[in-house]
């Protein structure tokens, strides 16, 4: 099979058998043969495109890495989230949260939402337990008015609070949101006798 | 220009010498693989077509939200947390066509491949209807540019951007569903860039594959095409020249030649252009063209017809073929395996919802002098396109707990995802340590359940207790100080 002499009269052609080319490894040899031209091409535009891409990506600032990008969403989302809390501390203060607090739909998705997520520290008749403090009792550990309860659920038991058997109430905010937290407050104002209005 | 090649086994027949792609016409042929091969992919282009149009459990028969992260498959919903299932559906699917490829061989390609049912039935048969046979093809890609070419061309190339477009739109709808796409379409391409842009490239893609690309796919670039040539064997279900009965090939007339009258109707009929006489190829797609044109000439001549037919390695050579060999029990063992897995996990996780049960954020546990506590956040999530009742319930725990949280009467719309919590107290008195039990969330519609196992962790028995009751003691001694009276306000 070694290619005997090499220097070929014409030029070799398919036709007169397969041409192959003279390194051998092992006793194994290779068909010389031109690969398909679509194929070279994908190679070759892969090769412009790379370089191409390269400048753009490393150059330029047309192109954001993903920790670029993810960073933009995660502000967008900080930045949305501020702007709902501004929003809604506009609109809210406590003669606002008392007006909801008679608006059945609003007390209604209120209800909702604390049998979701308030009602095992604070018991469904609102009266506490062990775990969390009576929403419907006379005593107001960080104040009674509506925003201030607004508030507390939002960012939490405070800092420098005493907290209730041992712990303290976590901050919603993450979870519910401002809307989502207020329609929870709303409910527990229609609910508690005490609340100072 | 070559019009006429003869195939060899050196290279590649679709390739010219410079690389550029050798056109191919393959001549018209009937029979009867023809008619069923056309049946079975009529049957095919249908179903593809109808999966979108048929609901079932309110959504389509296959519907790949991509966009809302749902996956609905038969009436199954998948959330995109459950998706890891579809390595087993992967695998189950690979390990059967492991399984037919080395009992049929290449069955799959000839047969029932989308890429060769399209073009076989759709562009191919176009491309007939206003070309003509394949003589009248070659002569059209010959003759000079006059009003008829650009015609006949135009119209082709027409139909064929035309029927690209279509299935684009078919395939695009297994992702945003016949209403999506109707509702996309009134909206225009400007409000929906990104699917606009999926179908126009799909198009050209399906465009460029059918036009001109065509068998140079199966031939250089399909990965299944090239897996093949492991699986079968001697054994195998092929598509063979018998050259024991067709050697020496020669004239009709001559007795001393064998059956093959060497007429060139198989190699013409090729869709990948190989000569079939010269044994089994990488480029045979198994399409049984060459069996049909080989038998229309054999019946002409009053021969024999199947001097060309589906038969094995084996079989050609004179030897009994087996059915029955090792090869095929490893491949069924494997899709046993993989399908079981794949039942299993769908069974397992394909619920029409889902629950998922962590700790709540930042929380290991809480204790004080009355008990130790642990908080679990329960996410639920509705598949169904129904409003669904939930309860949850408590499995393989001690009786002497409690649990605090919403329990009953738990409601999600259609599609709703929302978490709830549950807190488990272990009073002091019984405490003793970690232990686990399961929190079951059962569906009220199909009475569907899903137990997760969650672990109630504490502070260690021995110390927690001790402590407890010091303070107990400390307490009932010092009433009227601050030491955790068990209720204040």
């Amino acid at each position: 099979m070694s290619p005997d002499s090499n220097t070929p009269t014409k030029k070799p052609s398919v036709k007169d058998g397969p041409i192959l080319r003279e390194h051998v490894f092992d006793g194994i040899q290779e068909f010389d043969q031109k690969l398909p031209n679509w194929w070279l091409f994908t190679f070759y535009i892969a090769i412009v495109f790379f370089v191409g891409y390269w400048v753009v990506y490393y150059s330029t600032d047309f192109m954001q890495t993903p920790t670029q990008s993810i960073d933009a969403k995660m502000a967008a989302i900080e930045d949305k989230k501020k702007q709902e809390l501004v929003a809604m501390m506009d609109k809210l203060d406590d003669s606002v949260l008392v007006e909801w607090s008679n608006n059945q739909s609003i007390t209604a998705e209120g209800k909702a939402l604390y049998d979701q997520f308030c009602v095992a520290c604070h018991a469904p008749d609102l009266n506490g337990g062990v775990i969390g403090r009576s929403l419907i009792d006379d005593h107001w550990e960080y104040g009674g008015k509506p925003m201030e309860l607004f508030e507390l659920v939002l960012n939490g038991s405070p800092a420098d609070g005493k907290g209730f058997n041992g712990q303290k109430m976590q901050a919603w905010e993450d979870l519910l949101g401002p809307e989502k937290a207020a329609k929870t407050v709303a409910y527990v104002v229609s609910k508690s006798p005490h609340i100072k209005k | 220009m070559a019009q006429q090649k003869t195939p060899n086994l050196d290279s590649v027949t679709t390739i010219n010498e410079d690389g550029s792609h050798f056109k191919l016409h393959p001549a018209n042929v009937s029979g009867k693989f023809t008619l069923a091969r056309r049946i079975v992919g009529f049957i095919i282009i249908f179903v593809y077509a109808a999966l979108p149009w048929i609901p079932i459990n309110g959504n389509p028969a296959v519907f790949l939200d991509t966009a809302n992260r749902e996956f609905h498959v038969f009436g199954i919903s998948l959330d995109v947390q459950d998706l890891w299932v579809l390595f087993f559906f992967i695998s189950g699917l690979g390990f059967i066509l492991f399984f037919i490829t080395s009992l049929l061989g290449r069955v799959w390609c000839g047969w029932t491949c989308p890429y060769t049912v399209f073009l076989d039935h759709v562009y191919r048969a176009i491309e007939r209807f206003i070309e003509g046979d394949a003589p009248a093809r070659k002569k059209l890609d010959n003759a000079p540019l006059t009003a008829n070419k650009i015609f006949k061309r135009t119209v082709k190339h027409g139909l064929f951007i035309l029927c690209s477009a279509l299935i684009a739109h078919i395939f695009i709808s297994y992702f945003v569903s016949l209403r999506g796409l109707y509702g996309f379409i009134k909206d225009g391409p400007g409000e929906h860039a990104l699917s606009f842009g999926a179908i126009a490239f799909l198009t050209l893609t399906l465009y460029f594959c059918f036009a001109w690309f065509r068998e140079q796919f199966c031939v250089m670039m399909c990965p299944y095409g090239r897996i093949q040539s492991a699986l079968s064997d001697d054994d195998t279900m092929l598509i063979g020249y018998d050259s024991n009965r067709g050697e020496p090939r020669g004239k009709a007339s001559n007795s001393d030649n064998g059956d093959c009258i060497g007429c060139r109707r198989c190699v013409n009929v090729c869709p990948t252009g190989i000569d079939i006489r010269d044994g089994l190829q990488l480029e045979c797609i198994g399409c049984a063209a060459c069996i049909d044109a080989c038998d229309d000439i054999m019946v002409k001549i009053d021969r024999l017809p199947g001097l060309v037919r589906y038969s094995s390695h084996n079989a050609l050579n004179g030897k009994k073929s087996k059915i029955i060999r090792p090869r095929l029990f490893a491949y069924l063992a494997l899709m046993l395996l993989g399908t079981t897995a794949l039942a299993v996990t769908m069974y397992k996780k394909a619920r029409p919802f889902n629950a998922q049960i962590n700790k709540m954020k930042g929380t290991l546990f809480q204790k004080d002098n009355t008990g130790v506590r642990n908080i679990y956040e329960i996410h639920l999530s509705n598949k169904r396109n129904a409003e669904t009742t939930f309860a949850i319930t408590l499995k393989d725990a001690p009786e002497w707990i409690t649990m605090s949280g919403t329990t009953e009467g738990i409601v999600l719309q259609a599609k709703e995802k929302k978490t709830y919590n549950l807190v488990i107290i272990a009073p002091a008195e019984k405490y003793d340590g970690r232990f686990d039990f399961k929190i079951v969330v059962q569906s009220a519609t199909d009475l569907t359940t899903i137990e997760n196992k969650v672990s109630f962790l504490g502070p260690s028995p021995k110390l927690y207790r001790k402590k407890a009751l010091q303070a107990k003691e400390a307490n009932q001694q010092n009433l009227g100080e601050n030491q955790a009276p068990p209720k204040e306000h």
